[in-house]
Order: C-alpha cells, then sequence, then structure tokens
C-alpha cells in the first residue's frame, strides 16, 4: 500500500481545499502548451483479456485514493499556476481519438491526467505539469492491479500486494538538490528539425516496434554499450539516412534523453524529478552505424556523471527561482515563454526517453501482456521515440506528425539487420488518412 | 488491434469558425447599409457591440463553464463596456457612467453576496472574484473623487454598497480571502 507522507488537513465544518506549487519543471508546462504543443504522455497496459468498463472505473477511482496527489487540478495565480485539490469524480472514456492530446482542464473535470480504454488495452494520458514517466507508471499499475483485484476477486482475496509500503512525498525535489554555485553547460548549437509534409493538426502517427529483449541485450555487450545507446545511435542514423541526407541538413543531429533523476539524488517524491543529457552527432561526409555509435557512447560519458547532471539542472532551477523570472505576473509570462520556447526547441532533433524495466509482482503478470509509453511529438520535433521493456519485450515506439514513414522503417530494418526479431504494431494513421 | 480507427481529423471547432464568418458578415453588411442610407447615425456600431458583446460572453462560457462567480465578473466587465460604447456611440451624455455602471456594480454585488450566502461552505471558490469586484466597483468612487461625473447619487449607492459587501464578506469569509490571496500570489 502506498501512504502519502503529507496528509491534508481537513476542516470538518468547512473543507478547504488542500493545494500545492508546481514543481520546478511542472512550471513551464501550463505555460507553454497548447494544441499544437500538449506536453502529454501516454503509459498503456495490454491486458490478456478484453477491458470492463465498469471495472476500470471502479480501479480508476481505488487508484486514486492511494495516490491522492494526482487528484488534483492546475489554477491560476497571480505569477505561476498551482495545483489545487480537485473534488470532482473522476471519468474514464473509450479510446475514441489518437494519444496524448492535449488535455483541456476545462472539460476534463479539471484533471490532469485522462485513463481511456481500447478492446483489451488501458491507456493513461498524462499532462507532465502532473508528474513524470516513472511516476505516472506507478499510478498505471496501481490502476492495472486494482483492476486485476477486482476483476478476479477469488484469486486475489488474499493478495499481500496491500501490505507493500511504498512512501512518496510532493517535494519539489530540484530545489531541495539544486546546487546555486554550479553554471550551467547548455550546448549553444541549434540542431538539424525535421522536414517533411506534416499530418492534420491533431493526428499522431504511432509506431511500435516491439524488440526480442534478449538478442537487442546481447548485442549491445557484443558492441560493449547499453541498450539506451544503441537505440539512440539506430535512430540518429535512421535521421541521418532517410530525412538529414534527403533535405541536405547542415546543422547537427541532436537526441535528447531524459534522465531519471532519483537515481543520482536522494527522493521519494511523486512530482516531476528528471533531467536529460544531449547526444550531438557531428555529421561527416561518409557517416558509418559504428562512427554514430561511438559519438553516441562518448556523450553518454562526458555527460552522464552527477557532476554534469548537476550542471544541467541546477541551471534550470536558478531560471525558475530566479527573482526577476518569479514576479513577472502570469500573463506576461505565458507570452515570454510561448516565444522563447520556439526558439529553445531549435536545438533538439529528437527525443528519446527508455523507461527502462518495468516489473510487476509476479501474479498479475498473466493478466499482462504488454508495457509501453508514448511522447506527444509536436511541430518542432517532429518525431519522439520512447521505450520500456517487460518480461522479454521491449517496447520502441514513434510517435510522429510526418506523413513519411521512412524513418521508422530505417530503424525497423537495422534492428533486423543487427540480427533482432522484431514485430511492428502501429495505429494505422496515415492508412486512414489517405483514405479521408 | 491495439488503436481504434479514428476518421475525424479535429476541424477545430468548425460550427465556431462558421458562425464567426456569419457575424462579420453581418457586420460588414450592416456597416455598408448604414453608410449608404443614414451616414450621420452611427446605428451599425450598436449592433456590431451587441454582436462582440454576445461573442465574448458566448466563448467565456464555452470554454470556462467552471466558476459561475466569474461569470458575473464577466458580465460586469463586458456589460460595463458595452454601455459605456453605446453612450459613447450614440453622443456621449455621460449616462453610462452615472447610472448604468452604478447599477451594474449594484446588481454584480447583490449576486455575489447572494452566491456567498447560499454557497458558504464553498466560498473558497467565490474569494478571488469578491477581491475582484471590490476593485472593480471602486471605479465609480474614483470618478467622483476626481470630479469627472456630476450626478453622484447612485454612484455614492454603488460605493456603499461595495463597501457593505466588502465588510460582510470579510466578516464571514476572512480566513478563506487570505488563504486564496497566499495561493493566487504565491512566488
Amino acid at each position: 500500500m502506498y501512504l502519502r507522507k503529507e496528509e491534508s488537513q481537513i476542516n470538518n465544518t468547512r473543507k478547504k481545499l488542500d493545494w500545492r506549487k508546481l514543481d520546478n519543471s511542472a512550471k513551464i508546462f501550463p505555460i507553454a502548451s497548447s494544441k499544437k504543443f500538449s506536453t502529454v504522455f501516454r503509459i498503456s497496459a495490454v491486458l490478456s483479456e478484453k477491458v470492463d468498463e465498469i471495472v476500470l472505473q471502479k480501479a480508476v477511482e481505488k487508484a486514486l485514493e492511494v495516490f491522492k496527489s494526482f487528484k488534483v487540478r492546475v489554477k491560476s495565480g497571480f505569477f505561476w499556476y498551482y495545483l489545487e485539490e480537485n473534488t470532482k469524480n473522476v471519468r474514464i472514456e473509450k479510446e475514441n481519438y489518437y494519444p496524448c492530446k492535449y488535455i483541456d482542464p476545462n472539460i476534463n473535470a479539471g484533471y490532469l491526467f485522462k485513463v481511456t480504454y481500447f478492446e483489451n488495452k488501458i491507456n493513461l494520458d498524462v499532462f507532465h505539469a502532473l508528474t513524470d514517466g516513472n511516476s505516472a507508471m506507478h499510478f498505471l499499475k496501481e490502476i492495472v492491479y486494482s483492476y486485476i483485484e477486482l476483476k478476479h476477486p477469488k484469486e486475489f482475496y488474499n493478495t499481500n500486494r496491500k501490505e507493500r509500503k511504498v512512501i512518496y512525498n510532493t517535494e519539489d525535489s530540484y530545489i531541495k538538490n539544486y546546487n546555486k554555485k554550479t553554471k550551467g553547460n547548455a550546448s549553444k548549437q541549434k540542431a538539424y528539425i525535421l522536414r517533411g509534409r506534416k499530418l492534420p493538426l491533431g493526428a499522431i502517427s504511432v509506431t511500435h516496434e516491439i524488440i526480442d529483449l534478449n538478442m537487442l541485450k546481447q548485442i549491445c555487450k557484443e558492441r560493449n554499450c547499453t541498450v539506451t545507446q544503441f537505440l539512440t545511435a539506430i535512430l540518429a542514423y535512421s535521421i541521418y539516412e532517410e530525412n538529414y541526407k534527403k533535405y541536405n541538413g547542415r546543422k547537427i543531429i541532436k537526441i535528447c534523453i531524459p534522465v531519471n533523476l532519483k537515481k543520482y539524488f536522494d527522493s521519494i517524491t511523486i512530482s516531476n524529478f528528471f533531467s536529460y543529457i544531449t547526444a550531438k552527432i557531428h555529421i561527416q561526409e561518409k557517416m558509418s552505424f559504428d562512427y554514430i555509435l561511438k559519438e553516441v557512447q562518448k556523450e553518454f560519458k562526458e555527460q552522464l556523471t552527477p557532476e554534469e547532471i548537476m550542471k544541467t539542472m541546477s541551471a534550470n532551477v536558478k531560471l525558475g527561482n530566479n527573482l526577476f523570472v518569479k514576479i513577472i505576473p502570469l500573463f506576461l509570462k505565458k507570452i515570454f515563454v510561448k516565444l522563447s520556447y520556439i526558439e529553445i526547441r531549435k536545438y533538439t532533433t529528437s527525443t528519446f526517453s527508455n523507461l527502462g524495466r518495468i516489473g510487476i509482482i509476479g501474479d498479475y503478470k498473466k493478466y499482462i501482456e504488454e508495457i509501453f509509453i508514448l511522447i506527444a511529438p509536436e511541430s518542432v520535433e517532429k518525431i519522439k521515440c520512447s521505450s520500456c521493456s517487460y518480461e522479454n519485450k521491449m517496447v520502441f515506439t514513434f510517435t510522429s506528425i510526418l506523413e513519411d514513414k521512412s524513418i521508422e522503417k530505417r530503424f525497423y530494418e537495422l534492428l533486423q539487420k543487427e540480427g533482432i526479431n522484431v514485430k511492428i504494431e502501429s495505429n494505422g494513421v496515415c492508412d486512414v488518412i489517405s483514405e479521408n | 488491434m491495439l488503436y481504434p480507427k479514428i476518421n475525424n481529423v479535429e476541424k477545430n471547432h468548425f460550427t465556431i469558425r462558421l458562425l464567426l464568418g456569419i457575424s462579420i458578415a453581418i457586420s460588414i453588411i450592416l456597416i455598408t447599409i448604414n453608410l449608404l442610407t443614414t451616414h450621420n447615425v452611427r446605428w451599425a456600431m450598436l449592433a456590431i457591440c451587441g454582436i462582440v458583446y454576445i461573442w465574448t460572453i458566448t466563448l467565456y462560457s464555452i470554454y470556462h463553464n467552471i466558476n459561475i462567480a466569474s461569470h458575473v465578473i464577466l458580465q460586469t466587465i463586458a456589460t460595463a463596456i458595452l454601455t459605456i460604447l453605446i453612450d459613447t456611440i450614440i453622443g456621449f451624455r455621460g449616462w453610462s457612467f452615472t447610472i448604468a455602471m452604478p447599477i451594474i456594480i449594484i446588481t454584480a454585488n447583490v449576486t455575489m453576496f447572494i452566491l456567498t450566502l447560499v454557497s458558504r461552505k464553498k466560498y473558497y471558490k467565490y474569494a478571488i472574484y469578491q477581491i475582484i469586484l471590490f476593485i472593480l466597483s471602486m471605479v465609480p468612487m474614483i470618478l467622483i473623487f476626481c470630479n469627472a461625473i456630476d450626478k453622484i447619487g447612485l454612484s455614492l449607492i454603488s460605493t456603499i454598497c461595495s463597501l457593505a459587501n466588502a465588510v460582510i464578506v470579510i466578516f464571514l469569509c476572512g480566513n478563506d480571502i487570505e488563504e486564496e490571496l497566499k495561493r493566487r500570489f504565491h512566488i
């Protein structure tokens, strides 16, 4: 059972709503987000049986009792947005639109997440202001566990899952851990921006590449690299071959890789706590995959150190903590942030987020077939990638607003060429659009 | 199959766009008729002000359907601007400031007061809007102090109403206001 460290003060005569500030990363998301830049990610679990709507509704309500910190809505203050306890009931829906759609607080009972289902799949779409991928995964697992328990009460009536205690809080771990004196290390070089015909507004194409994890690990071992480095290199090479060369790109290819800061700092927060490193690939006349892999490995080695991570994190915290930034009224912040974000996003070609291995309690495994994560692409970073592994499957997902699917195809071919078994699943968005 | 088949790519609020187009067309037609017939009386502007007013209220209601107090504030501001514009268009006589605005403010204060009484346990939801209304309600008083208006009767009554509302509200829900101010103005 998950216990909340900071219990809200409830006044029985007149209930005051609990509230909290947004964490340092989250501050930016409500200000910058829009239909074109949703900052929403999705985590899905595919079950071995069809999802029952009524049971799922109960499971979500049950999970929210455990994760009370997610029972919030975003409200605007004079200087910043903040999170306030949400007294409305959460409602699940059947999936009827593209994933990672902008979550409009005004039409989602104020909730910053959305639970939908389709056939055997349960989706959790999360607005990044609420939390990051790692914490959202805990919430999805709680929903899925509750669902399985409610659906199969006889099997789980004596479950000991409730006795497992995980303590979390809602602290801003950025503020707690950053170093005021550390200087930033941000790259000043702009990145190559993917080009090509875009899908209509709102449409997102999804391609899941379901990879045999044991084979992938074996290849990585032979090449003396990590799985994240290997997949980053394949992604960069696919971009180079299928988009960069086609459009005569000149700038460097930069892949942004989010880093879970809980591995580097002592934190049990359920709020955002991540940073990122950037793999920079300087383009040469004749590029080979081996060259790109070496470049990626070099970047990881240089940047994935506690000192460098502290530099990146501290630079971001210092900006959000700057008194001048703090006292700018929210309506002006919105203008400045939206303008500056147009520029900031030009420093990344694509993002690849690897959540790593997803652990599921033994008795529940037979009911879960696949778990995957998707990140919303946007007008500048037209393709975003994400992956996670469960049992012997790693699902690498492309979310794209480009009509052209050649990067996804090249990625698949490169894995096949390495001798790794890969299976493709997609949302068939391009077929649907061409039919229209 | 992992995903449903989606056939309707978002049409960007087609109905709203269509109605907006119709409103613009009506406005152009009215201006043209006005210029061709009675160009010395700008009656088309009155109609256009009405159209803009309706759009403001409608769009706000569609996108911000959460708090009734926010609608009171919006109506107060929008109606006050509408009456000032009408007064200006038909040859400014000052009635918008001496009569219309005080009546709007009195109505808004009474509405907010009733809202507070009927839902005291949820009053925290209205606290910020009470503060905004109080600031808006001070406009007639400022106009009196600046000698900008000659007939001060209704303006005085509206100021007294606003002050009375503010005092009662502070007495009833002062803690909520303090709490709300902390939330809204945190840096």
